[in-house]
């Protein structure tokens, strides 16, 4: 096959087109697509289906890579080797039990809360139920099993849904019952430096007698953001922390808490995200631009914005309280 | 991998490395302190 320029539409094209031809005689009959895939922060992936007579379920092989192999100098003969070398790796699966993800009995102690973007999703949110959490959205997966290699999860759907017979709500409260009951991970941002850096974190966060900052996430650290969702830790965290904290968006995986201080302004921190985000999280795991902050006195999480308004009626109360107290302390002598 | 069972997308989720951005956040806010302090004094 000779090698030439070809666009990403025309190499998409070529892999369907040419891809039987590199797999063995008993997927002569397989059918071959190249499907769009939505994945988080409406990002998209061009994947290539390829199914066997024999298989209710397929590897879905994203092309981007492998194009950028073949912008990169390597021969579409052996860009087409490699797609099929990890096709036929993928492909030995049993055939899924399809009451794994169809019948509620099964499904719903398996519900998982995932947080995402709302803005950044409107496309991915369309054909799923989810619920908004400020400029959040809440979707909901089922997870089918965690190893070594990561957690198989399958996103609730639409259609899903009313297969289940139940509402937005009840998902949301069952997803929100299942969180309350999974391990989740809450530590000072030293700690878990020192556990993924060792002692050179020590010297990045010197040791301080009440924590400046805390980490907090589920124990696979996959999607972990969604631990702010769970009213009980953050009562804790408050407990903790004595009061109202904030939380620094900091991936879909993980948040920052940062005690409320004086020194810091939460346009400070909403900086400090922004940077952080584009210079050091990839767009599909960036969870917000924003900042919250837990309000202890209504044990609620809002945005930063809502409770610097939320205070500022707060003040007006009181100062309308004791201008009422002057005058009736007045009136009574 | 991912796959794909009659038109659902099963994904294999995981995490990423925490390591770089929670290292800027701690930097950044060590900035912060620093700048804070020497405002201070």
């Amino acid at each position: 096959m000779e090698q030439s320029n070809l666009t990403f539409e025309e190499f998409k094209d070529q892999v369907k087109d040419e891809i039987l031809r590199y797999l063995p005689e008993s997927y002569g009959g397989a059918d071959v697509t190249v499907n769009e895939v939505l994945k988080n922060n409406d990002t998209k992936l061009s994947g290539l289906l390829i199914k066997a007579d024999d298989k209710n379920i397929a590897p879905n092989i994203y092309l981007e890579g492998y194009f950028k192999m073949y912008q990169n100098g390597d021969s579409l003969d052996a860009v087409m080797r490699k797609i099929a070398d990890v096709y036929l790796e993928h492909s030995n699966v049993e055939n899924f039990d399809v009451s794994e993800i169809t019948d509620w009995e099964k499904v719903k102690d398996r519900i998982i809360c995932r947080l995402i973007n709302a803005e950044y999703n409107k496309e991915y949110l369309a054909e799923k139920p989810h619920t908004y959490f400020e400029d959040l959205a809440v979707v909901y997966t089922v997870n089918l099993g965690e190893s070594e290699e990561g957690r198989m999860t399958a996103a609730i759907t639409n259609a899903m849904m009313a297969s289940y017979g139940v509402t937005v709500d009840e998902l949301h409260q069952v997803a929100l019952d299942n969180l309350s009951r999974s391990e989740m991970s809450f530590k000072s941002m030293r700690d878990v430096m020192i556990e993924m850096m060792g002692e050179d974190a020590a010297m990045l966060i010197p040791e301080e007698e009440t924590p400046s900052m805390y980490v907090l996430t589920n124990e696979s650290k996959i999607h972990g953001a969604s631990a702010i969702l769970d009213k009980g830790m953050l009562e804790h965290i408050s407990d903790t922390v004595g009061g109202d904290f904030v939380v620094l968006p900091s991936s879909v995986h993980e948040v920052i808490v940062v005690p409320v201080m004086d020194r810091f302004n939460t346009r400070d921190l909403q900086g400090m995200v922004h940077e952080v985000n584009a210079t050091q999280v990839a767009a599909d795991e960036q969870l917000s631009e924003n900042v919250y902050v837990y309000d202890s006195a209504e044990k609620e999480l809002i945005l930063a914005d809502r409770m610097a308004e939320r205070l500022k009626e707060r003040e007006s109360q009181e100062q309308a309280q004791s201008q009422d107290d002057v005058v009736r302390r007045h009136r009574g002598r | 991998m991912d796959y794909e069972f009659n038109g659902i997308q099963i994904e294999q989720e995981k995490g990423t490395d925490q390591t770089d951005r929670l290292k800027a956040y701690a930097e950044a806010t060590k900035k912060a302190q620093e700048e804070e302090k020497d405002g201070a004094e």
